[in-house]
């Protein structure tokens, strides 16, 4: 997917190690899915 | 030889049984000579066609069976797995959903023809909720399509299967020999080409530390969530901030991503 996202110019592309599965079992911050759109409403800051 | 021939004449039934509940199961053992074998041997009526395929299919379905009961149970956990264990896990699960996504529950019917889809269809028809009376009668009705196609070359082209049944009991070292060398130089290029692209993204990998220190700055990267809509349905929570884009809209979305921000995906 990181490939096929550099081919249509998006460089700076780096993928999760461990993807959605290891985020969540290190306990890191997840907030509730918003359909369709940008979650960018969704607390931008992370708890230390 | 002909003892050979004779033998699958008497147990037929009982070697096309077990082959194909095997491959359908999803064991490398390759069931489609023992269909067509079975097809032109029932040109003597013994067993009969119809008895053929009705027992491959009932074989196929049974093998699947499991498979759907344990994508109902353990959900995507089942299809991650299926795609470890196979050639191509990068894009196993989304090329798998993509083809259930465009198809519904036609994707069961043209399933047994099409390798690999056979074993991942089952899991995620029962992990989609599919009712189990929907999910058998698809998945039957595309286990006796899929039987009755071979059966019915093997039965159309008697002579020249049962020739090629006695050179491959004849000549049957030479022909797996040369089966077998195509076989490795397939799974070695298929091996090198991955090795390829996961040692050019592992370079570029980030740790989930890292991206959650990164979110922390000012001016924090994009988080990419790239999981298939019915994970997130599963889980409908992601990454603080995160945008969801399924792999199918990147061609017609990507404009939306912004090029002068660092981009970190992630996938289940």
């Amino acid at each position: 997917m990181a490939l096929q996202l550099k081919r249509r110019g998006i460089h700076r592309v780096r993928p999760l190690e461990g993807g959605y599965a290891s985020w969540k079992l290190l306990g890191y911050p997840l907030v509730p899915w918003k359909d369709g759109k940008l979650a960018l409403e969704a607390p931008l800051s992370v708890p230390a | 030889m002909n003892d050979s021939i004779e033998f699958l004449r008497e147990n037929g039934t009982t070697v096309v049984f077990f082959a194909v509940l095997a491959e359908q199961m999803g064991l490398p053992i390759p069931c489609t000579p023992w269909l067509l074998a079975a097809g032109a041997l029932a040109h003597s009526g013994r067993p009969s066609l119809l008895t053929i395929i009705g027992l491959a299919a009932g074989a196929a379905a049974l093998g699947h069976l499991g498979w759907f009961f344990a994508g109902r149970r353990w959900g995507y956990g089942v299809l991650r797995l299926l795609c470890r264990i196979s050639i191509e896990p990068d894009t196993c699960v989304q090329r798998t959903q993509g083809t259930f996504d465009r198809w519904g529950g036609g994707a069961l019917v043209a399933a047994p023809f099409i390798p690999g889809l056979t074993t991942i269809a089952p899991p995620l028809a029962g992990l989609s909720g599919m009712p189990l009376w929907r999910y058998l009668s698809l998945d039957l009705l595309g286990d006796a399509l899929w039987a009755g196609t071979f059966v019915g070359l093997g039965y159309a082209f008697g002579d020249q299967v049962t020739w090629a049944l006695r050179g491959a009991l004849t000549y049957g070292s030479s022909i797996l020999g040369v089966a077998l060398a195509l076989f490795c130089l397939w799974l070695l290029f298929k091996l090198v080409q991955r090795e390829r692209i996961r040692r050019k993204l592992h370079v570029e990998r980030i740790r989930p530390e890292e991206l959650q220190e990164m979110l922390g700055r000012p001016s924090p990267p994009l988080v990419l969530d790239l999981r298939h809509r019915r994970e997130l349905l599963e889980d409908p929570r992601t990454l603080p901030g995160a945008m969801h884009l399924s792999p199918a809209e990147i061609p017609s979305r990507h404009s939306e991503i912004p090029r002068d921000r660092e981009l970190v995906l992630y996938c289940s």
